[in-house]
């Protein structure tokens, strides 16, 4: 499918809808490639529901508070 | 039969007034179909009442406190929702005329929740085209308009929702929220609005755009009634495998627990030194902002200038690749077979998708560990919540922000998710709330973000900030 509608818009490159759609896709990505060097080869879209639904994310605990008060 | 008193009443003061038998069910449902009837078409904000129904449920709901039995905290209040919340049987058309007949088969889980609390399902109002927009244009329901001045956006893609309760025609509404589409709405319309945490709310039943960045929440008139709906919707589905299993808050009762000591950030550079984030944001809008703080300040808040980290400035990108991609999927097909039954601006929107890679997508997907990582490790470590702006501009008319006749806006439409798609991206919950008027009279507004499942806390500082400003409805509906 993707590749089909890929295949139409290469085809109506020169329509308006099509020409402004290209323009924005292109500097999403562009943006993106900058950071790509932070993600570890095994990192996998999952990680992220896990990540959040651990729910570890208390500040660290005051010096006072390590100690008992 | 219309009684503005009763409509102007709050969510938790109609509840209490049913359930003391002050009013009865039957008499608000019947006020609150008057007024819809009367004023719903001005703002163009109403998709369709279930009158024949929601009648028969009133009686039903006035019958059972009769005889001492009440459902629950919302036991026979009428409440109206943004049209992308299926019922079996009932149309769900997603301000399109490619649903315009369709009828679901299932009914949404948050609607079940409502339901379980004694809630009666008033009907459906009019949303952007299939909510992928944030100024509330839609050329095929036509535009909602905003009560503060009929020629000013409502804001999207809950545009019908901010519209009906700001203007005392529903007691609170459900909409959703995938780049800013509850938030953005509130604060164009003065309202407060809450975008739970991702997996909070269960989006079984819910029209998807996105599923990855998809959210369910309420807009209402105040923090408190914003804060009941929340609690109640929220909880796990095993219907919505996203949906995360942990205890529900009990935000009512932490609201009055006040705000003495609580760190709120101020996003003023990021960690290079650049002050981008806040950059784009207009000096009537940031005049706003300094006002809420100075509130919250006086409240025993304190202000935390922070840097936020570098990575925080690619989400908003990293987010439309994923709507883009998410939301041409599940179009496909239709945008195949009948594209012509689009909006154009609709249309163009889903074509992005098609033209992002499947690797693109994928790392999109894959950054958002590490940067909610790094964000919740450089904010959420120095403060409690962070204070941001929602929309950047002052509330622009309906004519100058519809591209169509002014392509020049096209700039500032990238720009109109700058402060709120971040937060979708990051999955982190995010309360709106109204600051003051900016120079064109139309409301302005701030959010309170927090870690994640820390929805009280943003209740708990709404709420006392709240209580230390005043706050008008526009009497516009009741002139």
């Amino acid at each position: 499918m993707q590749h089909n509608c890929s295949a139409f818009l290469e085809r109506n490159a020169d329509v308006p809808e099509v020409q402004s759609a290209l323009k924005s896709v292109k500097s999403l990505t562009k943006s993106k490639d900058i950071f790509l060097k932070r993600l570890s080869f095994e990192a996998e879209p999952a990680d992220f529901a896990k990540f959040l639904s651990a729910g570890k994310f208390n500040k660290p605990q005051s010096k006072e508070e390590q100690h008992g008060g | 039969m219309e009684d503005e008193a009763l409509s102007r009443m709050s969510l938790t003061e109609v509840s209490g007034a049913i359930a003391k038998r002050k009013v009865s069910s039957l008499e608000v449902v019947q006020n609150s179909i008057a007024q819809l009837e009367k004023h719903g078409s001005s703002l163009n904000c109403l998709a369709r009442l279930f009158t024949v129904n929601v009648l028969e449920d009133a009686k039903k709901a006035d019958q059972e406190l009769a005889s001492g039995n009440s459902r629950g905290k919302l036991h026979g209040v009428p409440l109206i929702h943004k049209d992308m919340f299926y019922r079996a049987g009932q149309i769900t058309a997603c301000g399109s005329k490619i649903c315009e007949n369709y009828f679901p088969e299932t009914t949404a889980t948050v609607l079940l929740n409502l339901e379980h609390e004694g809630a009666l399902d008033l009907g459906r109002l009019n949303m952007v085209e299939f909510a992928y927009g944030l100024t509330g244009h839609n050329e095929i329901t036509g535009d909602v308009r905003n009560p503060w001045n009929p020629e000013y956006i409502p804001g999207g893609s809950s545009s019908g929702p901010a519209a009906a309760v700001a203007s005392f025609l529903s007691y609170g509404s459900l909409g959703s929220d995938t780049g800013g589409s509850i938030r953005f709405p509130a604060s164009c319309c003065g309202l407060v609005g809450m975008k739970p945490t991702y997996g909070r709310v269960s989006r079984f039943g819910a029209m998807p755009l996105s599923f990855s960045l998809d959210h369910i929440g309420p807009l209402t008139r105040s923090v408190e009634d914003c804060a009941l709906l929340t609690e109640i919707i929220s909880g796990s589905d095993p219907n919505d495998s996203t949906s995360v299993s942990r205890p529900k808050g009990d935000y009512l009762k932490e609201l009055e627990a006040g705000i003495r000591g609580l760190k709120i950030g101020v996003p003023t550079t990021y960690a290079s030194g650049d002050s981008g984030f806040l950059a784009p944001v207009h000096p009537e809008v940031m005049r706003e902002m300094e006002k809420s703080l100075a509130v919250f300040q006086d409240a025993g808040a304190e202000i935390v200038p922070l840097a936020l980290p570098d990575s925080f400035k690619i989400c908003n990108d990293l987010a439309n690749i994923i709507a883009g991609s998410e939301s041409s999927s599940a179009h496909a097909n239709w945008l195949k077979q009948r594209a012509q039954d689009y909006g154009s601006q609709t249309r163009e929107r889903l074509l992005t998708g098609f033209l992002v890679s499947a690797v693109d997508y994928l790392e999109a997907l894959k950054l958002r560990k590490e940067i909610l990582a790094e964000f919740l490790a450089d904010v959420f470590t120095l403060v409690d919540v962070l204070h941001a702006p929602v929309v950047p501009i002052p509330v622009p008319t309906l004519v100058e922000s519809n591209i169509q006749n002014n392509p020049g806006f096209i700039e500032y439409l990238s720009l109109l998710g700058h402060c709120t798609r971040p937060f979708d991206y990051l999955g982190l919950p995010a309360l709106s709330l109204p600051a003051g008027l900016t120079d064109n009279g139309m409301p302005s507004g701030f959010q309170l973000v927090a870690p994640p499942f820390e929805e009280s806390v943003l209740f708990r500082a709404g709420h006392a900030y709240e209580r230390e400003t005043t706050w008008s409805f526009p009497e516009i509906i009741f002139q």
